[in-house]
């Protein structure tokens, strides 16, 4: 299989576009899905005496707009985690958002609380942006910020975050491995890499049957489970 | 009180030539290095001078004129945590025996909070500490009202601090101290080195006392007898290999003629294989065998050791964690478990042994495979010519000088001018330029030299008085807390459930079992039950077999100074007719009738076909590291010369470059595939050297202070400031280009790790020789092994990391489907 810059994954009876830069979109009603930005998580680094370039926001910002653009979505869904922390609601980040928010005036911003929205707070009124708690529908969808700990029955349309998912692929040749951020589609869940570039990633066990597209420098590959 | 005359006479010694020699220099105001192979007569060499000087002090009228303790006077730094205990009680000895008014404490991160708390207000007359918890003080807002009075610092083992970071920090802490007293002597301990005049600059800085410092031998040893155990069938002896264990039956021989034997291993999951081969063998030794290495948990390791020192224990395997320490005296024979790559090594280890009266020093030598007879005959030979290697110190690396502004910034502050002049006086920073000190300081005050980078970043400002003193209050907490981590990679807790600590594993390892798995640690056979946090529970398996760990501890390789004798010895240049050359003899004549053997002007290539692929092996006899860049070179000019998948493999005499099809080079295609010319361009331009650069970073990012140790009970507020170095790495890349931090990573890579200079200086020696090359029909005695080692080791290639991603994906749908 070779790899693509964007692969077509079906979920919850829909199609959902997935792409190498971290995005889902849902072409029928014009919804980009994205989780886990972490914007102005630099600026709370360096907040708290690490020092880390600001520039990160910005690319981010620009790497969503790049979405929104060839996409051509309505409303942007985010799966939690917006804003990293209190620190975040410094003035270059929120300046640069709000710039991002001119940019898009007709866009609709929803955002599914996540645990680091919890703890900086709900964004700017005047960024906008609906929020909402997890478990809330959307269309077939339900959306979540955590997926649950177990695939369980009581989900089998869950979109979420906040696991900043990665596969460990072992290289029999050289008996190292890498790790690849990725989509993971269990049974009950499509769970999406983190967007943010100043993220980390944690590595997961995909199951027997579940789908996975590994994004690989500029590409997405799907591995066999 | 005694003086130290007397002390020594009522023990019935009488002090030696080189004793008398330290202390004459230490009381007329040198400084010095006194080097020997490890012996008793050391310390008290460099410790006599300061118990001299303190006793005409504390002397007034012949009585002593103090109530309590002398203030601090004297610094020992020692490298590891573990042997300061036993080195306080050396240094307390005779202070007792005297009876000077002085106190001896250990300060390392095993203190007790109690002391610590203690040694906050008043220090004692000597502290025992290391390079860490001596930073660690001077970040106290009043460090110099604590340190002010201390005459005096030596450096154990210097040796093995030189040669890496913590040597550096410690050069730093000895500026400040010598910059609050300027009649500051400074002494080092070490082992023979083939560079010790650098080993003392290095110690006593770039000053005036330079001109002056001194340079003392200390008792040569008795005689050391090396023998190596030669198989009894070459003919079944393997060519390729590492774990020895075909010469157990020479090992326990021996074992049982001696008293107390200390094997030697290479790896600490050799280790376990040998202990573990050597209980099956001789069940009788139940007892009196045990095993000895760094996972292990320090009490168990203590006990060890009371064993060697009582000489209850008859065997023990160990690695390099018993290399350092006090001598055990019924240690009568040392043995070495596959090839030191070092004569130093060999020497220091053989050393262990033969310290009862009138012993030698015993080291049997145990070849893994054919080519350790080689490199055994040539370690014997340069010991014999006592040819020992240099150990380089490390030049200016900025991640430490960026912690150390954070220290001084903490501890009391500073003036960036007065402090620039400081740090030029140690031998590391000797040539460090006002542009990279204030980018340093750049660093740590708005986060770079790129203006508006950084937006409401601060470590460190400029307070009124004009002096650099923390931002905030947290900046202070945190350096504090990282200056004490432990350079290693995360480590979990093995334990039972009952909680009985059986040692630390490190995570990569864990992470790859699932509960139920079995495996040997400890010299146990051990199931997982689960793992939790940074605790692996374990319990005792019944089964007799599991995984040995592998533990990151990269394989050590062939010094040069080695390298180069057993190149020699192989070409068959002054033929050699010791026991180990006649044993390899067979094979070596086998490599003839096959290939050639090359002489030491000719570099050999052999090409050869098999169902794996095409190969060429190269043998410059450069070392393993060497070769790994020279890997690199190879496979980015053949891929940029043809379209084809190159897999390098290295071992320490030369690199394999395997392809699908025969390359047909000629040798002027070879002369310039090797040519030192566009070297350092070549090797940037290879995915991999940037790779590397991307992993060594990480030590970098964790003494720059960018990443958050995490105590735990630190509270939840310090995960969010938690991130990886990969991710520190390629933000910077990105955003930050001129980044010294980004610029040392690669540095170190090109000149530590691929060692680009020493392959510069090879490839310039090739272009001077004859290139044989030969096509074989199958592989050689010499090729073998280097074929052996491209099913176990990592190796170099030119793919992007997406083209790897997809190969592995090809293999794995290929696996699936089949």
């Amino acid at each position: 299989m070779t790899a693509t810059e964007h692969s077509t994954i079906t979920h919850a009876g829909e199609a959902l576009l997935l792409t190498h830069d971290a995005t889902a979109y849902w072409a029928r009603e014009r919804t980009l899905f994205v989780a886990d930005t972490h914007i102005g998580k630099t600026a709370a680094f360096r907040a708290g005496g690490v020092p880390v370039p600001e520039q990160t926001t910005t690319k981010d910002l620009v790497r969503l707009t790049e979405a929104l653009v060839r996409t051509g979505a309505e409303r942007l869904v985010v799966l939690g985690d917006l804003l990293h922390a209190k620190a975040s609601r410094s003035g270059p980040v929120l300046d640069a958002f709000s710039r991002f928010r001119d940019d898009h005036q007709s866009l609709d911003i929803l955002l599914v609380r996540g645990n680091h929205d919890r703890s900086a707070g709900d964004p700017p009124d005047d960024w906008r942006i609906e929020c909402v708690d997890p478990g809330t529908s959307l269309g077939p969808f339900t959306l979540l910020h955590e997926p649950a700990d177990m695939p369980s029955d009581a989900y089998d349309n869950a979109l979420a975050g906040h696991l900043h998912p990665a596969v460990r692929l072992l290289d029999p040749a050289t008996r190292s491995s890498v790790r690849a951020a990725c989509f993971w589609k269990r049974s009950d869940c499509l769970i999406l890499p983190s967007f943010g570039s100043f993220t980390g990633t944690h590595v997961v066990r995909p199951r027997r049957g579940d789908e996975v597209r590994v994004c690989a420098d500029g590409a997405l590959t799907a591995i066999p489970t | 009180m005694k003086t130290l005359d007397e002390w020594f006479s009522s023990r019935g010694w009488e002090s030696h030539e080189y004793q008398r020699e330290c202390w004459g220099a230490y009381l007329d105001g040198r400084s010095g290095l006194l080097h020997a192979p490890t012996g008793t007569g050391k310390t008290l060499a460099v410790w006599g001078g300061p118990l001299i000087e303190g006793e005409s002090q504390e002397r007034v009228d012949g009585e002593i004129a103090r109530d309590d303790a002398a203030p601090i006077t004297c610094v020992w730094l020692t490298p590891l945590r573990a042997l300061a205990g036993d080195t306080a009680l050396s240094l307390r000895e005779p202070i007792e025996a005297m009876g000077l008014p002085w106190t001896v404490e250990v300060r390392t991160g095993d203190t007790a909070q109690s002391l610590k708390k203690k040694q906050r207000e008043r220090l004692p007359t000597v502290l025992v500490t290391t390079p860490e918890s001596l930073s660690l003080i001077l970040s106290y807002p009043d460090a110099h009202k604590l340190l002010k009075t201390v005459r005096s610092v030596i450096c154990d083992e210097w040796h093995e601090l030189m040669s890496t970071k913590r040597g550096v920090q410690a050069e730093l802490a000895i500026a400040r101290l010598r910059a609050w007293n300027n009649d500051l002597r400074v002494w080092g301990l070490s082992a023979t080195l083939g560079n010790l005049e650098e080993a003392r600059d290095a110690l006593v800085g770039n000053t005036p006392a330079k001109e002056n410092a001194a340079l003392v031998t200390g008792r040569m040893p008795k005689k050391t007898s090396i023998v190596t155990a030669i198989p009894d069938d070459m003919e079944r002896f393997p060519w390729a290999g590492h774990l020895g264990t075909n010469l157990l039956g020479h090992v326990i021989e021996r074992v049982d003629a001696s008293r107390s034997t200390l094997v030697f291993t290479n790896t600490r999951a050799q280790a376990e294989i040998w202990y573990r081969q050597l209980s099956k063998a001789r069940p009788d030794w139940l007892g009196t065998l045990a095993l000895h290495h760094g996972s292990i948990d320090r009490e168990v390791r203590e006990r060890v050791e009371d064993g060697l020192r009582d000489g209850t224990l008859r065997c023990v395997v160990c690695t390099s964690s018993l290399d350092l320490g006090v001598d055990f005296t019924p240690v009568d024979t040392v043995v070495q478990v596959g090839s030191p790559k070092g004569i130093a090594r060999l020497l220091q280890r053989a050393g262990r042994s033969g310290h009862a009266p009138g012993r030698t020093s015993e080291v049997l030598c145990v070849p893994a495979h054919a080519f350790e007879l080689v490199e055994f005959a040539a370690a014997r030979e340069g010991a014999k010519e006592r040819a020992v290697e240099s150990r380089e110190p490390v030049h200016a690396p900025l991640d430490v000088l960026v912690q150390h502004l954070v220290t001084i910034g903490v501890g009391g502050g500073f003036v960036p001018e007065k402090l620039f002049e400081e740090i030029r006086t140690t031998h590391a920073y000797r040539d460090l330029t006002r542009t990279q000190f204030d980018w340093a300081l750049d660093f740590v005050v708005k986060g770079g030299a790129a203006l508006g980078a950084y937006p409401q970043y601060q470590r460190l400002g400029e307070s009124d008085d004009g002096r650099y003193v923390p931002s905030r209050q947290n900046v202070v907490r945190l350096h504090r807390m990282a200056i004490g981590t432990i350079t290693s990679d995360a480590a979990l807790a093995v334990r039972y459930a009952n909680g009985k600590m059986l040692g630390t594993i490190e995570e990569s390892f864990i992470t790859r079992l699932t509960p139920g798995d079995r495996f040997v640690f400890a010299g146990r056979v051990l199931e997982l039950v689960r793992v939790r946090q940074m605790t692996a529970t374990v319990k005792p398996s019944k089964r007799i077999s599991g995984v040995v760990p592998r533990w990151q501890g990269g394989r050590t390789p062939l010094s040069t100074l080695l390298a180069e004798r057993v190149r020699a010895l192989i070409a068959d240049d002054a033929p050699s007719d010791g026991p180990e050359m006649n044993a390899i003899r067979p094979i070596l004549d086998l490599q003839s009738r096959w290939s050639v053997i090359p002489k030491t002007d000719e570099v050999l290539i052999e090409t050869c076909t098999t169902r794996h692929g095409a190969h060429a092996f190269v043998f410059p006899f450069m070392g393993r590291l060497a070769h790994e860049g020279l890997g690199a070179l190879l496979a980015h000019r053949v891929t940029r010369a043809q379209t084809t998948t190159v897999t390098i493999t290295c071992n320490d005499y030369g690199v394999e470059i395997r392809t699908p099809k025969p390359l047909e080079l000629s040798e002027d295609d070879w002369r310039t595939l090797m040519s030192p010319q566009d070297l350092l361009d070549d090797l940037l331009a290879c995915g991999d050297s940037g790779q590397l650069a991307r992993r060594r970073f990480r030590d970098i990012a964790r003494i720059a202070g960018l990443l958050n140790p995490g105590f735990p009970g630190a509270g939840q507020s310090n995960k969010h400031l938690q991130a990886s170095s990969e991710l520190f790495y390629d933000v910077f890349e990105e955003f930050d280009p001129a980044n010294l931090l980004i610029d040392q990573a690669k540095r170190e890579v090109l000149e530590d790790q691929l060692e680009v200079e020493r392959m510069r200086g090879v490839l310039q020696q090739i272009e001077r020789e004859r290139l044989v090359m030969i096509e074989t029909e199958r592989l050689t005695p010499l090729s073998f092994p280097l074929w052996a080692e491209s099913l176990r080791a990592q190796h170099a290639s030119s793919e992007t990391w997406s083209d790897r991603v997809q190969r592995m994906v090809l293999e794995l749908e290929e696996a699936a489907s089949a």
